[in-house]
C-alpha cells in the first residue's frame, strides 16, 4: 500500500523563468518563414 | 490579462506578417487580375474541334498584335498537339520575341495533364472538360522546356515541346 504524501506547506509562487533564449529561437524560425515566403515571390515576380 | 513582453513581440511579429501577406495576394488578385488558370470555361472533350480555339487550323502560335502572341494547344495521352508547320510537320518549338506577351490556351481530350513551361510562371493542370488559360510576359531569353507535370499514363515523359525566347 502506498502512503499519501501530504504536504502542508503553502504553495510557493511560480519565479518567472528566463524566456530571453525561447524568444530569440522563435524570431529565427519566424523570419525564416518570412524569409522563405518572400524568395518564393521573388522568383514569382523575377520569371 | 497578462502578457510577457516577448509575447507581445511575436504577437506583433506574427500579426504583421499575415497582413502583409494578405495585401500582396490581394494586390496580385485585385490589382494585377491574378485568376486560377482553368474551371472557368468548360469545353466537351470528345468533340475539342468544334471550339474555335482548338481547329486543327488554330492550333499553334499566332500573332494577334504587336508583341501579342496566342498558343493554342490540345494535350492528349502523350502528346501536345501545337499543329503543323509549312511542311505538314507537328510543331514541337514555339519561338517568340523576348518582351513578348503570351495567352497560353489549353485543353485535353482524356486525361488530367500537366502543362508546365519549366523556368517561368507558365504552370497549369489541364483537365478534360475544361479550358485552362495562362498569360505570361517572356522577360527572359531562352529555350524553356514544356513538360507534363502530371502523371498521366505509361508514355508521360514523351510528352514535351519547347518555347524558344530570342
Amino acid at each position: 500500500m502506498t502512503k499519501k504524501h501530504v504536504s502542508n506547506k503553502v504553495p510557493t509562487p511560480e519565479v518567472s523563468s528566463n524566456l530571453k533564449g525561447t524568444f530569440i529561437m522563435v524570431m529565427i524560425l519566424g523570419f525564416l518563414m518570412v524569409g522563405a515566403w518572400f524568395g518564393a515571390y521573388w522568383l514569382f515576380i523575377s520569371r | 490579462m497578462h502578457l510577457h513582453k516577448y509575447e507581445k513581440v511575436w504577437l506583433t511579429f506574427g500579426m504583421a506578417s499575415l497582413i502583409i501577406f494578405l495585401l500582396v495576394i490581394g494586390f496580385a488578385a485585385f490589382w494585377k487580375g491574378t485568376h486560377p488558370q482553368s474551371h472557368l470555361e468548360t469545353i466537351d472533350q470528345n468533340n475539342v474541334e468544334a471550339h474555335d480555339s482548338f481547329k486543327p487550323e488554330n492550333l499553334g502560335l499566332t500573332e494577334v498584335a504587336d508583341g501579342k502572341y496566342k498558343v493554342n494547344i490540345v494535350a492528349s495521352a502523350f502528346n501536345y498537339d501545337f499543329g503543323v508547320d509549312k511542311d505538314e510537320k507537328p510543331v514541337k518549338t514555339i519561338r517568340v520575341p523576348q518582351g513578348s506577351t503570351v495567352l497560353f490556351t489549353i485543353t485535353s481530350k482524356d486525361v488530367v495533364h500537366g502543362f508546365q513551361v519549366a523556368g517561368t510562371n507558365v504552370n497549369m493542370m489541364v483537365e478534360p472538360g475544361h479550358i485552362s488559360r495562362y498569360e505570361a510576359v517572356m522577360k527572359n531569353k531562352g529555350e524553356f522546356t514544356i513538360v507534363c507535370n502530371e502523371y498521366c499514363g505509361i508514355g508521360h515523359h514523351q510528352m514535351f515541346g519547347k518555347v524558344e525566347v530570342y
